[in-house]
């Protein structure tokens, strides 16, 4: 008896496999700063919201749908859903996924999932749409080339986008969240974790890392995820407890305050492209539906 | 920390904003990151634009309106702070009375572009002194329009909302909520207006085939959030029942004669509906 709940592929089937990839990246990354980060919203109309970052060879989409009517049970407050896809050409992690056994790498997507969850649920305002559902669907475009190790770099970033994308869909929020990943080197001198390429040379240094989501106007943290750096074989057995801790939290907290002036920029101009735009966009809409005529 | 965060541009005019990462806080106490938009502001000093998170005025100044919260964190003296929730225009709205000064007048007809169920008509005891800490006015943050925001209304109590009738029977009519708010689509959350909701007296009297039909438009007041799939809508008041009916030989569109009579302009045939009060 043949399966017939699912649509099998043909006996001849191969799995896709990709050129490789071009090997330039790391000259021309250093051409531009290393901190210079693009973040834009609305990019695209038919969701709720949206916003769109890119920095060094992360690449992340956010996409927010909602609020939603919810078929379910009766819940006096909104339902806030969370859903990572890394798109199959975004750097190495498809490749990981692969060689532990096919399909993509689905336990660092559900992490990410979890961690983005975590940041955003206590600043949006779920008390406001009872019944509803708030769904973010996070893409990861691009990632780093390579990719150990530097999912906290992703995580801040997907944190930061899916903020801004809240903003703009216009779901009411106690305040924007941004995130910031650091990084703990061998003598515990905290920085900022925000250049990919310098994991090659740093990475004997660096022995944890970590990720804050805060929300920086009403001063309060909403997601820390700080472990070990597997890829550095000084990791060892050490901890990051105590003062430790509190220094690596600080210097996460300051870098997403940072990371939220430059937010506040965008959502600042975004708006007023709206207001300004207002007009011009509905001339563009109605060309839009003439040309769909002819 | 000596990193640069640039923005990089790719609309066409920077705009004219003063938000960029440096010079950024207000003095208002409690944090460090408030942002202030721009520099034109509104008469009492407040930004004329608002991110989330932005510390907006006092809570013994204004009353929270849409958009806005109040929170008992952040302080402005020893008052708690009223903070904007959503991206938009600052607009503040007065229990205006007749005699309320022109400046204030054009501050609330500015909310009429997008009125997010802003009141402006408040209870009536405004008084004549400009920003006495008894008067009422209600700050709120207006967001522009999208596009997408047609599809997002969530139906709220006291809503009155426009519905499509689905099917009836003896003890409640099923519509579907195509209207809910400022006239924002959505045609999927569900309501129920059970036959006591129908109208205000003889509630036990009420016959639902003789109050709605399937396919009717009603304007119904949302008056409980229901169960998991339904809102319940009431039409008990003289305003609110069928505001669009089409007659069942003709498929005309009937206007009412009565409170519980529409006809046919074609046929001249009458059916029985529970008829909204035309305004």
């Amino acid at each position: 008896m043949s399966d017939r709940r699912r649509i099998l592929v043909p006996p001849t089937a191969r799995p896709l496999t990709f050129a490789p990839a071009p090997t330039e990246s790391s000259q021309d990354s250093s051409s531009s700063s290393k901190t210079e980060i693009y973040l834009r919203t609305s990019l695209f109309p038919d969701a709720s919201g949206s916003a769109y970052l890119e920095h060094q060879k992360h690449k992340i989409l956010v996409l927010v749908n909602g609020p939603r009517p919810q078929r379910m049970s009766f819940s006096s407050t909104a339902k806030l859903l969370v859903d990572v896809k890394f798109l199959p050409v975004s750097s190495d992690a498809h490749v990981l996924g692969i060689q532990q056994g096919g399909g993509f790498d689905t336990d660092l997507e559900k992490s990410l999932a979890d961690y983005i969850y975590a940041s955003l649920v206590p600043a949006i305002r779920l008390e406001r749409y009872p019944k509803s559902g708030i769904s973010v669907s996070v893409v990861v475009v691009s990632g780093p080339p390579r990719w150990k190790g530097l999912v906290k770099q992703v995580t801040a970033a997907c944190v930061t986008t899916a903020g801004a994308a809240l903003v703009d869909a216009g779901i009411e929020v106690l305040d924007v969240v941004t995130a910031c990943a650091v990084k703990v080197s061998k003598e515990g001198a905290v920085s900022l974790d925000l250049d990919e390429t310098s994991e090659d040379s740093e990475s004997v240094d660096t022995v944890a890392r970590g990720v804050i989501s805060s929300m920086a106007s009403r001063d309060e943290i909403t997601g820390v995820w700080v472990d070990d750096d597997t890829t550095s074989e000084s990791a060892s057995s050490r901890s990051i407890e105590g003062e430790a801790l509190v220094a690596v939290l600080k210097a996460a907290n300051s870098g997403a305050v940072e990371i939220r002036k430059l937010v506040n920029a965008v959502l600042a101009r975004s708006l007023d492209e709206l207001l300004v735009e207002k007009k011009g966009k509905k001339k563009i809409t109605k060309r839009s539906a003439e040309s769909m005529d002819s | 920390m000596s990193q640069t965060l640039k923005p990089e541009s790719t609309s066409q005019t920077p705009p004219p904003l003063s938000a960029t990462p440096s010079s950024t806080s207000t003095s208002t106490s409690s944090t460090a990151t408030t942002i202030t938009l721009s520099n034109d502001s509104l008469p009492d000093g407040l930004p004329r634009r608002a991110i989330p998170g932005q510390l907006l005025c006092s809570s013994n100044e204004y009353t929270a309106g849409p958009g806005t919260y109040v929170d008992a964190k952040m302080t402005v003296g020893k008052n708690s702070a009223i903070v904007a929730s959503v991206l938009g225009k600052v607009v503040v709205t007065r229990a205006l009375s007749k005699a309320e000064s022109a400046g204030d007048s054009r501050n609330s007809s500015s909310s009429n572009g997008s009125s997010n169920g802003i009141n402006s008509n408040g209870n009536g005891n405004g008084s004549r002194a400009p920003a006495g800490p008894y008067t009422t006015r209600t700050i709120s943050v207006v967001r522009p329009e999208k596009a997408a925001d047609a599809a997002n209304a969530v139906p709220a109590v006291d809503d009155v909302v426009l519905a499509r009738v689905l099917r009836i029977n003896p003890r409640m009519a099923n519509v579907a909520i195509l209207a809910a708010g400022d006239g924002n689509a959505t045609d999927e959350y569900g309501g129920i207006i059970r036959s006591t909701d129908v109208r205000l007296t003889e509630k036990d009297k009420v016959k639902m085939s003789s109050s709605f039909r399937p396919g009717d438009i009603i304007r119904a007041l949302v008056i409980s959030l229901g169960d998991g799939t339904n809102y319940y809508l009431s039409t008990a008041r003289n305003d609110l029942g069928v505001v669009f009916a089409t007659n069942e030989a003709s498929g005309e569109p009937m206007y009412p004669v009565d409170w519980r009579t529409m006809k046919c302009p074609v046929t001249g045939g009458t059916e029985e509906r529970k008829c909204a009060k035309p305004v």
